[in-house]
């Protein structure tokens, strides 16, 4: 529920691998919270690679993840892509193209798959996506009585 | 009270952790924006720093599980915690927002960082050292524009 229109989000989730095969994945639920007549729009992630501690060396520490986002019953983007390049960067952010469109009643869900064989250490994976929640915008004329379907 | 409509506001404060803490300790900050009844507050982007207390080093690389809540008014905006080690460990140490937080009027605005390492099942972990979290809030004051 929007507390203003539209209001910025940021939804984090961590992922934990811990010596685990390559394709390993790990699958976390983001609760948006939105109302029926909300959307959220998200126009990018930041990710990060630490250890238990919260240290981030990325010469010790595998870094080579896949990551889906799985919106409503398919994935945006269509296919996984690796953030080993977003995690390597000095921003750690990566911004989409367009935005990513989540509407009410659409899980969303973070998956992240090693990519790298079996890796001894111990990695937590961060994502944080940057999006923002608002009212439905309607497309209708003044007056006119199918709101909301629009014109 | 504007002096210039808008003008920039950097409202800075800092959770200062004392080393062995336990997790999911927060420490809340107040901001006082000192706005009058016509005039609103736009938060545009959050910069993040982690530091020593007594060196101010950088210990961004080897600690950094600190989530960050914004308390606008009665509700918080964002709506959750959010991780801010992320953007500690970036080279601009900014969050960019992707609209703005907007304080009204007689709405409180309160900075809340926790620490939130990951569990282990090795026991309850405790911070390594005295950390602190310095916050700083990037916005502007103008006066409340009326459509209409």
């Amino acid at each position: 529920m929007a507390n203003q229109n539209p209001q910025p989000e940021i939804y984090t989730t961590t992922h934990f691998f811990n010596g685990t095969a390559e394709g390993a994945t790990n699958t976390q639920t983001v609760y948006t919270q939105q109302a029926n007549n909300e959307e959220v729009r998200i126009y990018g992630f930041r990710a990060v690679v630490v250890d238990a501690q919260g240290v981030f060396n990325l010469t010790t520490q595998n870094s080579d993840f896949d990551l889906s986002i799985q919106v409503g019953n398919s994935t945006v983007p269509y296919g996984a892509f690796s953030i080993a390049s977003v995690v390597a960067s000095d921003t750690l952010a990566f911004t989409f193209a367009c935005p990513i469109l989540v509407l009410f009643n659409q899980p969303i869900s973070i998956t992240i798959r090693q990519r790298g064989s079996t890796d001894p250490t111990t990695a937590y994976v961060k994502v944080s996506l940057d999006a923002e929640l608002s009212l439905q915008q309607v497309n209708c004329l003044p007056g006119e009585a199918q709101f909301p379907r629009g014109a | 009270m504007v002096n210039q409509d808008p003008q920039p506001e950097i409202y800075s404060t800092v959770a200062v952790f004392a080393g062995g803490v336990v997790p999911n300790t927060v420490i809340s900050n107040n901001i006082n924006t000192f706005q009058a009844a016509n005039e609103e507050v736009r938060i545009y982007a959050i910069a993040v720093e982690i530091q020593d207390p007594s060196t101010f080093a950088d210990l961004a690389a080897t600690s950094n599980n600190f989530e960050v809540k914004i308390q606008a008014g009665v509700n918080a905006v964002p709506t959750n915690y959010f991780d801010v080690g992320v953007t500690a460990l970036s080279r601009t140490k900014i969050i960019e927002l992707t609209c703005p937080v907007v304080i009204k009027f007689k709405q409180p605005l309160n900075v809340t960082v926790r620490w939130t390492p990951p569990s282990t099942g090795a026991g309850t972990p405790t911070l390594g050292q005295a950390t602190d979290v310095q916050i700083k809030l990037i916005g502007e004051i103008g006066v409340q524009k009326i459509v209409g």
